[in-house]
């Protein structure tokens, strides 16, 4: 179980197989379980890094708020730790704004980035609906609910069109033994709610593949392409029918994309 | 306060001005109030019907599952007790699916129907949104953040980004003189979530306006497409950065093209 006591924050990581690193950051409130099915897929090819953020999973919840570009750095502090000195990286949703911020911060650590459910910043309804879940936690409704709560907005009506399928994402979610704190979830989504650089993107070299569902309705296409276009070295997948979490729904198409990507020239 | 005795029910409806007849159609929860805005600029070119679908505002609300075939057969059955042949209608939503219907029942008593946010059937995202919106008013969750779990869905996000226009709308939905009884939510989810009209669009002879917010993530904009694409007869109106919600964010426009569209 390893832990290491980066200069700010103790972070939970594993790192499974070897070659060149490549380091998976996980969104809003997930944790390493998230890419479960991606470790073995790609440890045979690369040296695989997965962490909990801080304010999830196994890492250290420090008081909120967070914010994307101290995520950024926790990331970085972990490299450094792990004598890494650079990687392609993989983000997932709020995962894509801390490799944002990356490669405009630290781009000599990342090599190439691959964006899963990209946005510039969140949208308006999409917070209200997290704001709305956060206070549905606090005013002690059934868990089970308040998660429900959030699934049309992820997952894309072929995916949720699966019998029983809502029920069992919820009890996966509630079975992790180790579930986020109050100030792990609120110090999360102020990062969420706050980033924004937009201004800077066009400043960022680094080559980096946005995959996007069509279907999306948490951070819509228009937030890729907007992204899109703003980068100067980004191209856009958009792969229909397909939701937020892409990654889950689609996930040999997403880790083909991913080596591919890494590996070409 | 004019009810009808149709179908065994009681149905709320309210007759404004002289004209083309032009009946407005609510959505899912909804009922006549939605259209308030509507009624003084059209009075003078038309003869507006307003009612409320079973299960909501003043209307009954019957325990058993209702269908949307049943709530056409109430609205065709508030005509005739009216004695209006042929009308215009406008549907929001759910309305959408009852105005296809009557238009599939009865193609002689429409002359143009006009569509807002419409779907041939409803996605599973928006079956499950409202399945959950059903368990938290079962679970007696603070009406206030029931609500903040529903505009994000129906709103656009520039209407969600405006924090006034959000209060004000949280405050006239808190304010709803005619809640939805808990029958009436069940039995319209019913009927909501069976309709499909994938079968019968292509049979449609009317003339159709469908308007559409090209964000809407409650019917997104590719369910209009696909009615679109499946009726005879169809004129599509997209509205940029819009949602579910066109008839109240983009009043102006929406009555607009409704007048010129009806007329």
């Amino acid at each position: 179980m390893p832990k290491i006591q980066t200069k700010n924050i103790e972070l939970y990581y594993e790192i499974h197989g070897s070659g060149f690193p490549l380091i998976l950051v996980c969104g809003f409130t997930n944790q390493i379980d998230l890419w479960k099915n991606f470790i073995p897929k790609l440890a045979s090819k690369y040296q695989v890094i997965v962490f909990d953020n801080r304010g999830a999973g196994r890492s250290e919840s420090s008081p909120p708020p967070y914010t994307i570009d101290q995520l950024a750095d926790d990331t970085i502090d972990l490299m450094n730790e792990l004598n890494i000195e650079k990687a392609h990286m993989v983000g997932f949703s709020m995962g894509t704004l801390i490799l944002q911020s990356i490669a405009h911060r630290h781009a000599e650590k990342i090599v190439k980035g691959v964006l899963i459910a990209p946005f510039a910043s969140l949208p308006s309804t999409a917070l209200m609906q997290a704001r709305s879940m956060s206070k549905l936690f606090g005013v002690g409704v059934d868990p089970a609910l308040a998660l429900e709560t959030m699934l049309p907005w992820v997952y894309s009506s072929e995916f949720l069109s699966t019998p029983q399928i809502a029920e069992k994402i919820v009890k996966l979610i509630l079975s992790s033994p180790y579930p986020q704190t109050p100030e792990g979830f609120s110090g999360q989504l102020e990062a969420l709610a706050s980033f924004d650089m937009s201004d800077r993107l066009d400043q960022i070299e680094t080559p980096l593949l946005l995959l996007a569902g069509e279907d999306d309705l948490y951070t819509p296409l228009y937030e890729a392409e907007k992204l899109q276009k703003l980068l100067q070295n980004a191209t856009l997948k958009a792969i229909p029918k397909v939701g937020h979490m892409l990654h889950i729904e689609r996930q040999d198409l997403v880790i083909g994309e991913i080596d591919a990507f890494c590996q070409s020239k | 306060m004019p009810f009808a005795k149709v179908n065994e029910i009681d149905l709320y409806y309210e007759t404004h001005g002289k004209g083309k007849p032009l009946v407005f159609i609510s959505g899912f929860s909804s009922h006549h109030l939605t259209w308030r805005a509507f009624v003084q600029p059209l009075v003078d070119s038309f003869q507006v019907i307003l009612l409320d679908n079973r299960g909501s505002g003043q209307s009954s609300a019957p325990s058993e599952p209702y269908t949307v075939e049943t709530m056409a057969k109430d609205t065709l059955a508030l005509l005739d007790h009216l004695k209006v042949n042929k009308a215009s209608f406008v549907g929001s939503s759910m309305g959408t699916a009852i105005t296809q219907t009557i238009a599939h029942l009865a193609p002689e008593r429409v002359d143009k129907a006009i569509l807002i946010a419409p779907f041939a059937k409803l996605p599973m995202t928006s079956i499950l949104k409202t399945e959950t919106t059903g368990k938290l008013l079962l679970a007696k969750v603070p009406m206030d953040i029931i609500l903040e779990t529903v505009i994000p869905w129906l709103f656009s996000r520039d209407f969600v980004t405006n924090t006034q226009k959000v209060l004000d709308k949280k405050e006239e939905m808190s304010n709803n003189p005619f809640p939805q009884s808990l029958e009436g939510f069940k039995g319209q989810f019913e009927a909501l979530r069976n309709f499909d009209s994938t079968s019968f669009l292509k049979d449609l002879a009317a003339e159709f306006l469908l308007i559409a917010g090209e964000e809407d993530l409650s019917t997104p904009f590719s369910c209009a497409k696909f009615v679109h694409e499946n009726l005879q007869k169809s004129h599509l109106h997209p509205f940029p950065r819009m949602g579910h919600m066109a008839h109240a964010e983009k009043r102006k426009e929406v009555l607009d093209l409704i007048t010129s569209f009806a007329s």
